[in-house]
């Protein structure tokens, strides 16, 4: 009885060390921005973190992201967002500001984009990225 | 004896898996400063604020350059002080571009408004968590 008791507690003691030296990964201010794609009369536009949607625990995973393609004479950009429901929105550009927007992500970034008018594919009318602390997985 | 290396046995795979854990806190040099606010000034590093102990503390900063350079750069210490800047030149833009998951920056508004006076971006090994 005694040694079952023991082996309890060693048990519970085993736990609370694995558990402890994993909590800081959970503390200080967190936002994992889900992927969320809106709309209205003029625009439609696309915003999540890549954490979010990585992370994100759906059976109908989420995505958000944007690539860069350079030649020696040419760029294009494009971004991509699909949400939980599977709506999608895709941009690209060949515009230079663009290219550089992609050259500041991060694996933890929030993006922001958008085209005019309403569709799922469209020319960026903008891309916003934000790289902050509440981000980080 | 068939008991006895049993026992042996877990305790050593226990020694190693509570070690492996805890590693990386401890090897090299780290840094990881927190988030901190003054009057004109503002600093702390990416895992300092997300790693803090509290929910309040937060550093980055948002760019575009869709109509020219835009560099918003905010933080918040673990009081709910906060202060922003907002940079325009293309100099605040390359800078911005420069943070990583795991960047020390820091930031001074000039002036009395809320033009970034500076924006600091450090990268070093010791900033990772």
């Amino acid at each position: 009885m005694k040694a079952s008791v023991k082996h309890i507690l060693s048990l519970a003691a085993i736990g609370m060390s694995l558990w402890a030296t994993t909590i800081p990964t959970w503390a200080g201010k967190v936002s994992a921005d889900r992927v969320i794609i809106s709309s209205d009369q003029s625009a439609t536009w696309a915003t999540g973190s890549l954490t979010g949607a990585r992370y994100s625990s759906d059976t109908s995973p989420e995505q958000i992201g944007c690539r860069a393609y350079t030649l020696s004479t040419y760029s294009w950009t494009s971004c991509y967002a699909k949400d939980n429901a599977g709506r999608s929105l895709t941009c690209g550009s060949g515009d230079w500001k663009f290219l550089d927007m992609v050259q500041g992500m991060t694996d933890s970034s929030f993006i922001y984009f958008g085209i005019n008018g309403n569709g799922s594919t469209g020319t960026c009318s903008d891309i916003r990225i934000t790289n902050g602390s509440d981000l980080l997985k | 004896m068939k008991t006895k290396l049993h026992k042996l046995i877990g305790t050593a795979v226990l020694g190693v898996a509570l070690v492996s854990q805890s590693f990386p806190a401890w090897a090299g040099a780290v840094s990881t400063p927190q988030v901190a606010v003054g009057p004109s000034n503002a600093g702390g590093s990416m895992a300092g604020a997300r790693y803090s102990a509290g929910s309040t503390q937060y550093i980055g900063c948002t760019f575009s350059n869709t109509a020219g350079p835009y560099v918003l750069c905010s933080a918040t210490d673990a009081t709910g002080k906060s202060l922003s800047c907002i940079g325009t030149q293309a100099r605040h833009l390359a800078a911005a571009k420069a943070i990583t998951d795991f960047s020390n920056i820091e930031f001074g508004v000039g002036g009395g408004s809320s033009n970034c006076s500076r924006l600091t971006v450090y990268n070093y090994s010791y900033h990772l968590k």
